[in-house]
């Protein structure tokens, strides 16, 4: 990644850059990256989102832009607009497939962790500053009952937390409406603030405006 | 020498794929009569250690190669977890190194007499999915399951395998349709997860003429079971995941039957 740094031009007009990461695949980065989107964008907030998942781009879909084109002009790669307010724009790898059905079989230098604590020492030993790491899928409330089940064990992420030393921003729980919105490209923040799954994005978007509130070295 | 070989496949990370591996070969080791081995080829991200109970084991060599680790007298495991010092360790492997690695797991572990040897492959389309199809050849596969939950998100990526498994010729068994639902534990009513928004699993199989091998809903003790190491079958024998898995297995165990009978045929 570091080799392929854009021109610093492209990017001096961007006040903050947030990385999201996970080390397993599957634990909902993608769900959480357009949710804090939507979150700081409602807040007032110009987004961008650069979708680098080379083998499996869902960003475009979440914001039902996936059968969007990108086009260069003379400045660079123009990225989607995704609202009529242009205020959440995206790029992603997926706009550069030509049919989405196809494989990309991506060859030589991959890196992988499998487990969030090797991320962590990634982040200690490049310097990367960490904002905090959030529990995703965390209990699931019966809709029918509001017995809260935990479909996928609960805890060990303010616990490696609270062991590595980073802020814990919230468990976002299960939530079938967050599920069935990203699948239709909807504004969830916007259209469902009653949801399970609201509070706890709320929140974890109000934590990163606060932690970014001082202007970036 | 191994007479089944079944590549567990997904095109998404996190939809279940190595706690499928996990299961399948256990569920085909509990008839005491069948040799079962799997394999975990998810050189970056091996789980199968842990689910398996396995976790700080090392892996013997021996005059006839490497001896993979046995859990039950039937069922042996190999993984690189096996060969890292700890579980933390970062696992950064670069191209040619990751597929000798492979070939050496396909070559030089001692497995035996083998009934059915699972395969778990890390998720997506990648170099170690056209080495070990090429290594193995894609006639002595029988063939490959792929696993998927209901999302759209899912299918878009199972859709991608599907067009891999026939570029390379590989058989596709089937797909299986995971996080399918889940019913409360208090009340028993059934909620919808994941919806499937365009028709899950069983709307893309009718539509690319695969097989639906079964849904399997979420149980919470499939994630205990398997963060402890013990196995989900014993622990929740009437669970419905659990009669979910023994329906599947059996539909994969009569594809592996179909498929020596028409080799013998063509002999």
């Amino acid at each position: 990644l570091f080799s392929f740094l854009p021109e610093r031009s492209n990017l001096a007009g961007v006040r903050h850059i947030l990385l999201v990461l996970s080390g397993k695949g599957g634990v909902g980065k993608s769900t959480i990256s357009t949710e804090l989107a939507l979150s700081l964008r409602h807040s007032g907030k110009k987004v961008g989102i650069l979708d680098v998942d080379l083998c499996g781009p869902s960003i475009p879909r979440m914001f039902r832009v996936q059968d969007n084109d990108v086009h260069q002009c003379d400045s660079g790669w123009v990225p989607v607009f995704v609202d009529q307010d242009k205020s959440i724009s995206l790029m992603s790898i997926g706009f550069l497939l030509e049919k989405p059905d196809d494989a990309v079989v991506w060859r030589g230098p991959k890196k992988n962790g499998n487990n969030v604590r090797r991320e962590l020492t990634f982040c200690k030993k490049t310097g990367l500053r960490v904002l905090g790491i959030v529990e995703n899928m965390s209990g699931f409330v019966c809709p029918h009952c509001s017995e809260c089940t935990n479909i996928f064990s609960k805890g060990g992420g303010e616990e490696l937390a609270k062991h590595a030393g980073v802020p814990f921003l919230g468990c976002v729980p299960l939530d079938p409406q967050l599920s069935q919105s990203l699948e239709e490209g909807r504004d969830f923040i916007r259209e469902f603030p009653k949801s399970a799954a609201f509070p706890a994005l709320a929140h974890i978007a109000q934590q990163i405006l606060d932690g970014t509130s001082q202007p970036s070295s | 020498g191994v007479r089944h070989t079944v590549l567990v496949l997904s095109g998404k990370g996190g939809v279940g794929k190595s706690t499928f591996s996990a299961l399948l070969a256990s569920g085909l080791a509990a008839d005491e009569a069948k040799q079962v081995a799997l394999l975990d080829i998810d050189i970056c991200g091996p789980s199968i250690p842990k689910m398996m109970g396995l976790e700080g084991e090392q892996v013997h060599q021996s005059g006839s190669g490497w001896s993979p680790v046995y859990v039950e007298e039937n069922l042996g495991v190999m993984s690189v977890g096996f060969l890292l010092s700890s579980p933390d360790d970062a696992v950064i492997w670069r191209g040619p190194k990751k597929n000798g690695l492979i070939k050496q797991f396909l070559r030089d572990v001692d497995w035996g007499e083998v009934d059915y040897l699972i395969v778990d492959t890390p998720p997506g389309t990648s170099d170690e999915h056209l080495s070990i199809v090429q290594y193995l050849g894609a006639a002595h596969i029988d063939g490959a399951v792929i696993v998927t939950t209901p999302q759209e998100v899912s299918l878009q990526d199972v859709r991608k395998e599907i067009n891999f498994c026939h570029k390379v010729k590989l058989p596709i068994i089937g797909v299986v349709e995971n996080m399918s639902g889940f019913i409360c534990p208090k009340c028993k009513n059934e909620s919808q997860i994941f919806p499937p928004t365009t028709g899950g699993a069983e709307k893309m199989c009718q539509n690319l003429n695969v097989s639906l091998l079964g849904k399997v809903p979420l149980d919470p003790q499939i994630g205990r079971s398997c963060d402890k190491g013990q196995s989900f079958f014993s622990e929740a024998p009437e669970s419905p995941a659990t009669l979910s898995y023994r329906s599947i297995i059996q539909r994969i165990q009569e594809y592996c039957d179909q498929h020596q009978f028409q080799e013998e045929k063509m002999i």
